[in-house]
């Protein structure tokens, strides 16, 4: 009989580091996917003139980013009753052209909201933007981050000013501008 | 271990009167002698010597003696190890450490203490050995109580065995397949999310300064943050929005904790710089999250 049993003891072959967690998604993505949802919303609740309520329903991205891509993934296949969701990508103010049902300003562009403005006289465009203080100076709908969360500003008077109706479902559920 | 055994065998044939016991003595002797005779091929040594020290344990006074539980015991480990050693179910193998601890307990004088204990150690590393080679998402189960099984035998062997650096080794490895399996199905598995969670919680708790467990749960309550906002639909209403950002919210609040620990201990690792980044960016603290951000590009820069 063997007087000593050795100890064989093996140490797990995997280490301790064996299951690497991924860092998540971009979280990028996930924002806009949280802005999209919001904006999918707005057109539920915001009730454009019966000559808008014909051919795609067109949103606008003013200037070059993600969030023109992000959301045309999104929502390209989806619907607004009858009309079709159709992104596009604007370059200038300039550029923008033809129905524009809504039209969001991204933070880093947030300087070209007065030319924006301008522009849509006379338009039924929502315009979005997403920098504080926004909504005070012309935009009908501005995001905010609010206790770590996603939220949105609402100028009633700069919504119906472009004969846009807005649903007491939404107001109540905004922050309010006046 | 031969020389003692033999020793002890002469002692107890001299030093025992009755018959009864010289008859017991004499059993387990045998089958000390068959077992360890290298002129029997090993596979007919060791079945004999079971069947002889199976029948000798009947004897009430085999019952009694240490000795006699102790060569058992040794007779089940050596058949576990030549019949059953690929067997992660071997019950002989369970038997064996039942019966070194009835040896432990009989042997008042200490006389075999030193090497039943390091039978059961020899045990205790089988054990281990399968519970290693066990952690896997179908077999984890069998993993766990190898584990148990492991720190049973350890315990016996040394009750002051320390067993903290094993508990964080193995609890790390179990919680991140926990995880690993949550993440292969986030709905059907809600389960090992808080299994992984209990899990790392443990780990943390017996080694606060654990990256991987620290980095590794700040992960998994980040994932799943950034998850319940994937699984939203695009079209869902406006009030579930509401709710599902405050159900993400708060496992980015809790993934903070752990992924600042982590930082702490790693300040220069990748991982946990984007991953800073990321919960940050997702709690719109970009202020914060473009710190990260240029801490990245630096490490970047630096490489």
């Amino acid at each position: 009989m063997k007087r000593v049993v050795s100890i064989l003891i093996a140490l797990f072959c995997i280490s301790a580091d064996w299951v690497r967690m991924p860092v998540g998604d971009d979280p990028n993505s996930s924002n806009s996917k949280i802005k999209a949802t919001f904006i999918y919303n707005f057109t539920k609740y915001i009730d454009w003139p019966e000559k808008y309520k014909e051919g795609n329903f067109v949103i606008g991205v003013l200037g070059t980013t993600s969030f023109y891509n992000d959301l045309t993934a999104l929502l390209s296949t989806k619907t607004v009753g009858a009309q079709k969701f159709e992104i596009k990508s604007f370059s200038s103010v300039e550029s923008v052209s033809g129905i524009c049902h809504i039209l969001f300003i991204p933070a880093e562009n947030s300087s070209v909201l007065p030319d924006v403005l301008k522009k849509m006289k006379g338009k039924s465009t929502l315009i979005i933007t997403e920098k504080s203080g926004l909504a005070k100076q012309g935009s009908a709908i501005n995001f905010v981050v609010d206790n770590n969360k996603q939220r949105f500003e609402m100028n009633r008077t700069n919504i119906e000013k472009y004969s846009l109706k807005v649903s007491t479902t939404l107001t109540a559920l905004a922050i309010p501008i006046e | 271990m031969k020389a003692r055994i033999t020793i002890a065998l002469f002692l107890a044939l001299f030093l025992t009167t009755g018959f009864s016991a010289i008859a017991q003595s004499d059993s387990v002797a045998k089958a000390v002698l068959v077992v360890t005779d290298p002129n029997i091929p090993k596979e007919k040594a060791v079945k004999q010597a079971l069947e002889i020290i199976d029948k000798a344990i009947k004897n009430p006074q085999s019952q009694k003696s240490a000795y006699a539980w102790y060569v058992r015991g040794y007779v089940y480990k050596e058949y576990y190890k030549t019949f059953e050693a690929n067997n992660k179910k071997s019950k002989t193998r369970i038997d064996a450490v039942s019966f070194f601890k009835t040896a432990l307990e009989l042997d008042a004088t200490k006389e075999y203490d030193a090497d039943i204990r390091k039978n059961l150690k020899f045990i205790g590393s089988t054990f281990y050995n399968d519970a290693a080679t066990s952690i896997d998402v179908s077999t984890y189960q069998t993993a766990i109580e190898d584990y148990g099984k492991f720190k049973e035998c350890m315990l016996l062997a040394e009750p002051g065995f320390n067993l903290r650096p094993w508990e964080i080794n193995f609890k790390t490895v179990l919680a991140d397949l926990y995880a690993k399996n949550f993440r292969s199905d986030i709905k059907a598995n809600v389960d090992d999310f808080n299994k992984a969670e209990a899990t790392y919680k443990e780990v943390i708790t017996l080694d606060t300064n654990n990256w991987s467990a620290n980095f590794n749960l700040a992960m998994l309550y980040y994932n799943y943050g950034v998850d319940i906002i994937n699984a939203m639909s695009v079209e869902s209403d406006i009030i579930v929005i509401e709710n599902i950002q405050e159900e993400a919210k708060t496992q980015f609040k809790k993934a903070l904790p752990y992924a600042r620990k982590a930082y702490s201990l790693k300040p220069k690792e990748k991982r946990i710089l984007v991953a800073l980044q990321g919960i940050y960016f997702s709690l719109y603290e970009f202020e914060k999250s473009d710190e990260f951000k240029a801490k990245i590009e630096l490490l970047d820069k630096e490489k």
